[in-house]
């Protein structure tokens, strides 16, 4: 061998890989949006603390550009868009929550049920259920409901989040499958604990994570479904202010008052990507 | 030519963990000497794979070599960039890892993972020339068939065969080092004996050097000629193998080598010695008053998709009261399925399964229940079995709150006494798993399997996944409690000396039959069967 090898003095492994700060990163920017999506919920639940104007006053002159007495301009009877933009997410935050808790709660008892004993009749029953489910599409059988019981966005809610719970049941019943092979639920299981205590105490905590994002995405999905509908005339009725509404009567305008229809399809745009962005963040940080 | 192949000084290796740096190496200097071959022995995180991964520059993103020389054949190789690095590997350093199930490429063929070997390392040998050498190697590795073997994929080969392909691998551009990674540590004992002893041939042909990484002291004593011992990221001590061990200088190494029974004063006892000196358990009355666990005819087939898997065929044993029952076996041979079975985790096809005189086939919901309040099992990995989210207390608590056992009080006053019971002090019971080290948990495992006061304990591979220091200590300890709470232990176990060190009755599995049984001194001293022999050697 060489005795004269020479020690470098630098760290010999080039700086480190972009990943290996990844975890920190990714958690501040999950707080960023969680807190973005809180701001939300607030307004949603009392809009009236931000808007500015009555959503249904004719209060203005008909297409006034934005600017600083309507911050979003008016609409083509004089509303204030901004003050509509901010009571529509109301209704479009609030369905969209009303259809992704419908198929949470719908999807985790038939998950759950199917996932006690797999290969059981009770599995059997609910997984051809859920696959009959599954094979009519969500807008159809919102259009359904909607038929049966008329217009309104947390009818269709209602309906989607029905059609929704199927993934939800299947997400659940995979991840129920997973953990029975995990070591400290049969641990538990042998050591006397009931099937349904093993579930809150052991499962639930283990794979929650998943359903979380999951249910991030959806929540996204729900609101772009609900909009549609009312955007084809079958959810919400003008003169509510709900999304869908104010684009699709927004839009004959498009060539001269732009903003009537394009702001509130930015504020759609802008929540779904925020809740497609926490469900991303979520599924990463699992990983 | 040197007499040095591979010269490593002041090696540093660090991990970034979070916000904190872990020095997993610190200086450490080693020397090869061509041809020889070099253990490398320590204790789980000792740094031992670390030093293998940083020879051939393969740490993970969050490891970096922050100091010192990895000089190969005259040559610092640290002072390559990766790109230079890279051709290397394969053709001046061979790897072969611990897992073998791993380190195929299941959608491709043996023969094309064989020819890519050739060809990353750069080889300029033509086809044919190639074919022939990975022929000859495979057969040097004892596969009568190399072609049938090239064509075939690795779902279709058993692990040691695998294994002797990534050998075949190792050595096919004719490296001057080849690094064993804990080579059969994933492979059953005669299974990694055999490829063990196919490597050294290969090695003695070809004159490669190796370095083997191991935590097993009796495969570094009959492998190696040179030996390095690593604690804590430094090397305590290293020097020809037969001297450390029989003259250990550094009190870590003489506490490693007091760990491993079968060691004495450098030299590897077989079983039956190991069983002479060191048996605890007293020879137990075979005669059969009062047992606690009758199978008789027991059977159990697996089905799925189509193919049938016999994993037990006709079984029958008895378990008397008091007694250490160690149920040996390799990987496949059905001893886990009878556990199970036992345990009610698994039905029997065939036969009856009786437990405390109850049969368990039969048994309802609450039979079981109040049923498993006398027999609790431990399981073979503490990092598995225990729920990370919850704290000591919860866990030792789950079978007494399961049982509605006394009060609230009680309960936490009985957690205390359990932690006591297995050498944990009260202070941990608000602790979390991962704060343990893996005997630590077994130990809380040991404690919520005792928390009903069973009269039966199933414990399935108990230490297996423990370093040598700590699997005597849980051996210790469970030797303790059995004495003192008159417990019944039926122990499944791939490991003799495990055997000999606490079992008073054994009885040997393979391929689902049992092929003797009888009480540990007859078997392990006097072995009938051909099979209980070639396990009794390794």
């Amino acid at each position: 061998m060489t005795a004269t090898a020479v020690r470098p003095a630098e760290t010999l492994t080039p700086s480190e890989p972009p990943e290996a700060r990844g975890p920190r990163r990714r958690l501040r920017e999950l707080h960023v949006h969680l807190a973005l999506l809180a701001a939300l919920v607030a307004i949603a639940l009392l809009p009236s603390l931000i808007a500015t104007h009555d959503p249904l006053a004719l209060d203005g002159r008909p297409f006034t550009a934005p600017g600083g007495t309507y911050w979003f301009g008016t609409d083509e009877i004089g509303r204030d868009l901004y003050s509509r933009v901010v009571h529509g997410l109301q209704i479009s935050f609030l369905s969209a929550a009303l259809a992704v808790l419908v198929a949470l709660v719908l999807g985790a008892l038939v998950g759950v049920l199917s996932g006690l004993r797999p290969g059981g009749v009770l599995d059997r029953v609910l997984s051809v259920l859920t696959e009959a489910v599954m094979a009519i599409p969500a807008v159809l059988l919102a259009l359904a409901a909607i038929t049966a019981y008329g217009r309104g966005a947390y009818i269709a809610a209602v309906a989607i989040g029905v059609a929704e719970a199927t993934g939800f049941a299947r997400l659940v019943r995979g991840l129920m499958l997973q953990s029975q092979s995990l070591v400290f639920v049969e641990a538990a299981r042998t050591c006397g604990t009931s099937p349904f205590r093993v579930l809150v105490r052991h499962v639930i905590p283990t794979v929650y994570h998943p359903v979380l994002s999951y249910t991030a995405m959806h929540f996204g999905l729900a609101m772009l479904a609900i909009g549609s509908l009312s955007y084809l005339g079958f959810g919400e009725a003008p003169p509510s202010p709900e999304w869908g509404v104010l684009i699709s009567g927004g839009q004959k305008y498009l060539v001269h008052a732009w903003w009537v229809a394009l702001i509130p399809g930015i504020a759609l745009t802008a929540v779904v990507v925020l809740l497609n962005r926490i469900a991303n963040l979520l599924q990463e940080g699992r990983s | 030519m040197t007499e040095t192949l591979l010269e490593i000084s002041d090696l540093t290796v660090t991990y970034e963990r979070g916000s904190t740096v872990d020095t997993a190496l610190a200086e450490v200097g080693l020397s090869l000497r061509r041809g020889s071959v070099t253990a490398v022995i320590g204790e789980s995180g000792s740094g031992k794979s670390t030093l293998a991964h940083a020879v051939v520059r393969l740490l993970p993103d969050n490891g970096a070599i922050t100091r010192g020389t990895v000089v190969l054949d005259g040559e610092d190789v640290l002072r390559r960039t990766e790109r230079e690095f890279r051709p290397l590997r394969g053709r001046h350093v061979g790897f072969v890892p611990q897992d073998p199930i791993a380190s195929l490429n299941p959608t491709k063929s043996i023969g094309a993972q064989v020819k890519e070997s050739f060809a990353l390392a750069g080889s300029s040998l033509s086809a044919r020339q190639v074919e022939e050498r990975v022929a000859g190697d495979l057969r040097d590795l004892g596969f009568s068939d190399p072609e049938a073997l090239l064509r075939s994929y690795p779902h279709e080969l058993s692990g040691g065969m695998r294994q002797r392909v990534l050998v075949a691998i190792a050595f096919s551009q004719r490296p001057q080092l080849v690094i064993a990674d804990e080579p059969t540590s994933a492979l059953d004992v005669l299974v990694g004996q055999d490829v063990l002893r196919r490597l050294h041939a290969l090695r003695a042909k070809h004159g490669t050097t190796v370095l083997l990484i191991t935590h097993d002291l009796a495969l570094a004593s009959r492998n190696a000629d040179d030996v390095v011992v690593l604690q804590r990221g430094r090397i305590v001590e290293s020097g020809p193998i037969a001297e450390v061990f029989a003259d250990p200088q550094h009190t870590y190494t003489r506490s490693l080598l007091a760990s491993s029974a079968r060691l004495v004063a450098g030299r590897v006892l077989d079983v039956g010695e190991a069983y002479r000196r060191f048996a605890r358990a007293e020879p137990a009355d075979v005669a059969t008053v009062d047992p606690v666990i009758e199978l008789a005819g027991v059977a159990r087939t697996f089905r799925a998709g189509g193919r049938e898997v016999v994993a037990v065929r006709d079984l029958s044993l008895t378990v008397p009261r008091g007694a250490t029952f160690a149920l040996v076996g390799e990987s496949g041979s059905g001893k886990t399925t009878t556990s199970r079975i036992i345990l009610g985790l698994e039905r029997a096809d065939r036969g009856s399964v009786r437990v405390f005189g109850n049969d368990v086939v039969g048994l309802g919901r609450g039979g079981m229940k109040a049923l498993r309040r006398r027999m609790q099992v431990v399981y073979q990995s503490p990092f598995e079995s225990l729920n990370p989210r919850l704290s000591l207390r919860e866990i030792v608590a789950e079978p007494l709150d399961a049982y509605r056992v006394g009060s609230r009080q009680e309960r936490r006053a009985r957690v205390v006494e359990l932690l006591d019971r297995v050498q944990l002090p009260p202070s941990y019971a608000e602790r979390r798993p991962r704060e343990l080290s893996g005997g630590q948990r077994q130990r809380v495992a040991i404690a919520r399997a005792l928390a009903l006061e069973p009269e039966l304990l199933v414990l399935d591979e108990p230490v297996s996944a423990l370093d040598a220091t700590i699997q005597a200590q849980v051996l210790t300890l469970l030797t303790e409690l059995q004495r003192d709470l008159g417990l019944t232990y039926f122990l499944v176990t791939h490991d003799l000396g495990v055997v000999a060190d606490v079992a008073s009755q054994v009885a040997v599995m393979r391929r689902g039959r049992l092929v003797e049984h009888g009480s540990t001194a007859e078997v392990v001293l006097r072995p009938k069967h051909d099979y209980t022999q070639a396990l009794l050697a390794v």
